[in-house]
Order: C-alpha cells, then sequence, then structure tokens
C-alpha cells in the first residue's frame, strides 16, 4: 500500500492508455496490469470528446481505475495549464500529470517551463505529479512548487531503454525518502520495471511496452508479476552487491575434503 | 421471382454488395442518404490503400492481416467485370525511414518476421529504394521494407465504376433518400416503409443507434496534385511523430493520411493535423513543395471495440459493420464471407469468427 495525499493505493504499476491495437486491448491490458491508475492524453483535438459523450471517453470514464489526466503534447507553461483546467473540467479529477516538452524529437521535459506551470496549477488547486528528468535540483524546485509526487524518467519516452541513469535515480529516492516517487517513461521490459521497484521506488509508470507488444494484456501482466516481484525484493531488503566472494555454505562437515585455502578466506 | 434485397448505405462495402447481390439474382435497392455525387461517405475519406502487413502489421489483430491478404485478389477478379477502369497497384508496397527512424524501421521488420514469417518482406538499402522507386533515388531515405504482396487501389474511381455497374445492371438506387430505420425484412424512409426478402445494413457510423458497440475514429487525410512526383508504389513514412502514408490516386493526385484519433467529431481538418500531414510530405520527395492542395478530408471510421469488422445477423437482417481504417482492404473479403453465409456454405472458425448473431 502507498498513498498520494489521502489516496491508498494498492497496484505499484500506473499505466499509459496511447496507442494500444483496439479499445479491447487496452481494457483487457488494463485488467491484467491490476493498475488502479491510467494515464489518459487529453488531446485538443478530442476534448470535444467526454463532452460530447463519445464512446471512446465513456468507455474510459466508466473503467473501474482512476485517470490520471495528461498534458501530453504541450510545449509551453502556459498551454499545459489550459490543458490542465480544461482536463479537470473533462475528468472531474484535481490529479495532471504534468508534462511540458522541450523537444519535439526526443520529448525531453522542459524543466524550467515545467517548474513555471506546477507553479501555477498547485496554486490552482491541482495535484501535480510533474514529469521530469531525473536531475535532483528540478526535482528540488518541483517540490518546493509545492508538488507532492514526482515522476522521474528512466529514459526518453517511448524508448525503451531502461534505467539509463541509475545512480541519479537512486540520488532522488536517497534525497527524498518521504516523497512518492514513480519511474515514468523509459520502461521498455519487465526488468526495467523490477530494477525501478529495487531502487525504492513507490511505483512505476509505462504505456509503450505493454501497448507495443504482440501481445499487450500479456505483457501487462508480465509487468504486474515483475513490479510486484521488485517491491518484494525491496521490502525484504536486499543485500549490497560485494568484489569478493563470500562463503553460503558452512565449513563444518567437511572433514573429509583436502585441507586447501580456497575456501572461505 | 428472384428474392429482393435492400443494401442501405453506399459506401464501399454498400456498393460492392449491392452489385454482388445483383449478380447472385437478387432484386436489389440501394439507399443513401447523400445525392449521387456526393463525397460524404467514409469511403471518400479512404485512401485505397491495401497494405494489410504495413498498415496493420505493426499492432493488428492477425486475423485482420488474414483477411486483408485476401482482399487483393478478390479486387483482381472484381475490377475488370466493372464498365469503368479503375486502377489497381499491385507492384508491393514501401516503407521507407530517414537515419533517425531506421531503429524504428528495423523492429517493425523484426515484426513482421515473428508475427507474419510466411509473409514475404524485404530489407531495402538506398540502392534498392530507387530501383523499386525511381522517384525516391534524391530522396535521402536510408533504409526501407519493400513488401511486394501489397498495393493499393484507385477508391474514388472504384466508387464510380460501381455506381455505374449498378445503373447498367439493374440495381435500384434511391439517393439522397433518408432512411429512418433498419429492420428486419424493412426499410423505413422518410416517406414510405419497404418490405425485402433479405435487408443489409451498410451505414458504417450512422448505424451507432443500432449498434451499441459501434464507436466513430475520426482520420484526416489530405488530396495533394503533385505532377512533378511521380510515385508507382504506396509509400509509408515511419517518423517518430509523424506516420504518414501517401497512395497515389491517379492524374498525378496522391492521398496523404491518415491520422487517427479516439474522436467522433466530423469538424473540418484541423490546422494541427493539416500541418503534421503537410509537413511530413513536404519532406518526402521535393516535387511535394509546390504541389496544390486538392482536397482536404476528415471523416469517422465506424469500429468496434476490437477494430475487427462484425456482421450481426437475424433472419431478415444482416448489419456489416466496423471496417476501420480498412473499408478498401476488407470490404471485398468480409462481402465475399456474407455471401457465402447467406449462401449456406460451411465457413471455416476463423471466418466464422466476424459473425454475431442477434443483430437487433
Amino acid at each position: 500500500m502507498w498513498s498520494i495525499g489521502d489516496i491508498k493505493i494498492n497496484s505499484r504499476l500506473l499505466l499509459g492508455t496511447s496507442r494500444f491495437p483496439s479499445p479491447l486491448s487496452l481494457q483487457q491490458s488494463i485488467a491484467r496490469s491490476g493498475t488502479e491508475i491510467i494515464t489518459v492524453s487529453l488531446r485538443r483535438e478530442s476534448a470535444m470528446g467526454p463532452r460530447d459523450g463519445q464512446r471512446f471517453w465513456e468507455q474510459i470514464k466508466d473503467l473501474p481505475v482512476r485517470v490520471l489526466p495528461n498534458t501530453a503534447g504541450c510545449y509551453s507553461a502556459q498551454e499545459a495549464v489550459t490543458t490542465a483546467h480544461m482536463a479537470r473540467d473533462l475528468f472531474a479529477t484535481n490529479w495532471i500529470k504534468l508534462e511540458v516538452i522541450g523537444d519535439d524529437y526526443t520529448l525531453q521535459p522542459d524543466p524550467f517551463g515545467l517548474v513555471e506551470a506546477a507553479k501555477q496549477l498547485v496554486k490552482d488547486g491541482f495535484e501535480v505529479f510533474p514529469y521530469t528528468t531525473d536531475d535532483l535540483i528540478v526535482a528540488q524546485r518541483l517540490l518546493d512548487a509545492g508538488c507532492r509526487v514526482l515522476m522521474p524518467w528512466a529514459a526518453p519516452i517511448g524508448s525503451g531503454m531502461g534505467l539509463t541513469n541509475p545512480r541519479a535515480l537512486e540520488l532522488l529516492r536517497s534525497r527524498f525518502p518521504q516523497v512518492p516517487l514513480i519511474v515514468d517513461a523509459g520502461i521498455g521490459r519487465p526488468s526495467h520495471a523490477m530494477a525501478a521497484m529495487e531502487l525504492g521506488y513507490d511505483a512505476v509508470l509505462l504505456n509503450t511496452a505493454v501497448s507495443s507488444a504482440d501481445d499487450p494484456p500479456a505483457m501487462a501482466a508480465a509487468f504486474a508479476a515483475a513490479v510486484a516481484f521488485g517491491r518484494q525484493g525491496f521490502e525484504a531488503g536486499l543485500m549490497e552487491p560485494r568484489s569478493f566472494a563470500v562463503a553460503s555454505t558452512p565449513m563444518i562437515g567437511r572433514a573429509f575434503t583436502p585441507a586447501t585455502n580456497a575456501e572461505g578466506q | 421471382m428472384s428474392a429482393s434485397a435492400a443494401v442501405v448505405g453506399a459506401g464501399v462495402a454498400g456498393r460492392l454488395l449491392a452489385l454482388k447481390l445483383r449478380r447472385c439474382g437478387y432484386e436489389v435497392t440501394l439507399f443513401d442518404k447523400e445525392p449521387a455525387s456526393s463525397l460524404a461517405a467514409c469511403s471518400f475519406a479512404a485512401a485505397g490503400f491495401l497494405a494489410p502487413l504495413s498498415e496493420g502489421g505493426a499492432s493488428s489483430e492477425p486475423l485482420m492481416v488474414r483477411l486483408g491478404q485476401r482482399s487483393l485478389p478478390l479486387w483482381q477478379d472484381l475490377l475488370p467485370t466493372l464498365p469503368l477502369p479503375v486502377q489497381l497497384g499491385l507492384k508491393g508496397s514501401l516503407m521507407v525511414a530517414h537515419q533517425p527512424d531506421v531503429s524504428a524501421l528495423q523492429e517493425r521488420f523484426a515484426r513482421l518476421k515473428r508475427r507474419f514469417p510466411m509473409s514475404p518482406s524485404e530489407w531495402v538499402d538506398p540502392t534498392r529504394i530507387s530501383q523499386l522507386e525511381p522517384a525516391l533515388a534524391e530522396s535521402g531515405f536510408q533504409a526501407g521494407i519493400y513488401l511486394p504482396e501489397e498495393g493499393y487501389i484507385q477508391s474514388h474511381a472504384a466508387m464510380h465504376a460501381l455506381q455505374q455497374a449498378h445503373s447498367n445492371e439493374g440495381v435500384t438506387a434511391f439517393y439522397d433518400t433518408e432512411v429512418r430505420h433498419v429492420a428486419a425484412h424493412r426499410v423505413v424512409t422518410t416517406q414510405e416503409t419497404l418490405s425485402f426478402d433479405h435487408v443489409f445494413d451498410c451505414r458504417g457510423f450512422a448505424a451507432r443507434s443500432d449498434l451499441k458497440s459501434l464507436r466513430g475514429v475520426r482520420g484526416e487525410l489530405i488530396e495533394v496534385h503533385a505532377p512533378e512526383v511521380k510515385l508507382h508504389l504506396p509509400l509509408q513514412l515511419i517518423h517518430q511523430r509523424y506516420p504518414i502514408y501517401i497512395v497515389p490516386r491517379g492524374d498525378d493526385i496522391y492521398a496523404v493520411g491518415a491520422t487517427c484519433l479516439e474522436s467522433e467529431s466530423l469538424g473540418p481538418v484541423t490546422i494541427k493535423a493539416g500541418l503534421e500531414l503537410l509537413n511530413a510530405v513536404y519532406q518526402v520527395h521535393p516535387g511535394f513543395r509546390f504541389a496544390g492542395i486538392h482536397r482536404l478530408v476528415a471523416n469517422c471510421r465506424p469500429a468496434f471495440n476490437d477494430n475487427l469488422p462484425q456482421v450481426h445477423h437475424q433472419p431478415g437482417l444482416w448489419r456489416l459493420n466496423g471496417l476501420y481504417r480498412h473499408g478498401f482492404l476488407l470490404a471485398p473479403v468480409v462481402i465475399d464471407l456474407l455471401l457465402r453465409q447467406l449462401a449456406g456454405d460451411e465457413l471455416s472458425g476463423d471466418e466464422r469468427g466476424i459473425f454475431v448473431p442477434g443483430a437487433n
């Protein structure tokens, strides 16, 4: 169990809803991922959607999960703020995944626009989930702005590269032990998600790794298992790697072994 | 006396079905709410790209690919029997990428090989690209995938040729006729209630009040007139942000498409969509730079939850719908299956999968 504000959450997997082969595949993937939070990109073109009672949006709203609307595709603080307000009206939630993109090709977040938009949205009463890089100072500024959760990337969106800079993610975890931290973007394989959980992250958010799989619902199940086991491992207390061998077998009862210097020295 | 059939909706599915039924000996009446000259049907927003693998292979259901692969031969059989010429491109299709997107292209290729190992596909380098499509000799594409069994149909020409065949062969067509209700053995227009032995509902998105699970998926397409470009193969550009395809329409017209949005809006093409499509096509060939924008089209494709076609049926009523982005690709094969089902032929399990008993 973990929480964001007063909201208690069991599943540590958040799922994005873009680019699934069909709504059916998306619904099955959500079910098999066990997720309780899905992100939904609020594109301006489809913003008329929920208002018009259109079917895809009705289906999304009817799912038994919390919707975390997302300001994907916004390139300035102002645009993100406008989109966030629109999302609040449409989805009746004060949660917002804040994305302010600085570069079209890599979709790298713009930290300056991000902090600016976060300040405004916190003032406006939003629970802001900022999608950020793994930079410690940007993270600090976002917390200063009033964010209560951080979502650093593992690697660029959709790249599937995994944890490209685990040291930076570790540093964030150790500096902000009380802040819910969610690795967002760059997760390509279940082992990546597990690695993030083993670092002590509270959750992971992913999309493409599931939606682009040959069998998305099966991949969603694989991620659910990886996230759960990674967390279980973290909570159980992981051993630290050492640069030398340590015998795991006791020496007692080995009287008949010829004496050597090899073991346990 | 021969059996009577009503077909409601004159998109590609309705037109093709009406003709096929007529050729099976039915007395066929076709209804459409638009005038005969209208381009409002979703089928006129199609590019006519017959690409089961490159369009569908990325993420689609294998069933869609298997059905789609039967489409080309069906069009090939039909077109020579139509009274107007319709060009069918049978020389394959090409997916191409610039340097930054080559890894995405490689992934597509690996996936094609993994999922559809029996379907031919070829990895091509710049030399081979310019052999296959001389117009791309100077294009600077780093790599591509050639899919020899794909192609295209001149979709507008096909629509007109089907319409002409109707009048030549005695299909009674009521265009500009609003149909209020489509039920078993009955078609209710604003004027009267008509009875038929069989009613076929091919209204697409307009049937959504009768097919609760149907939704609209908005698509936007641009037709450009580019006499300086001589593309022979339909082309798909693999691009991180702006994937597009370009399909020759004949007379130096190219269809550039298509966006795919979960929206049921029928509003005009947005500036954003227009810019994305045009920006991408601009980079494919210098000849597109001074091409004229011929037509901007937006429409809603009818789709079910799994994006696969369905035929809902009960005695006296068949509702064929959900062709999604694949009207020209899937209409021939779905209609073929429907007619075989109607004739009482035994279908395979795969084929039976598209039939849903109990149309309402």
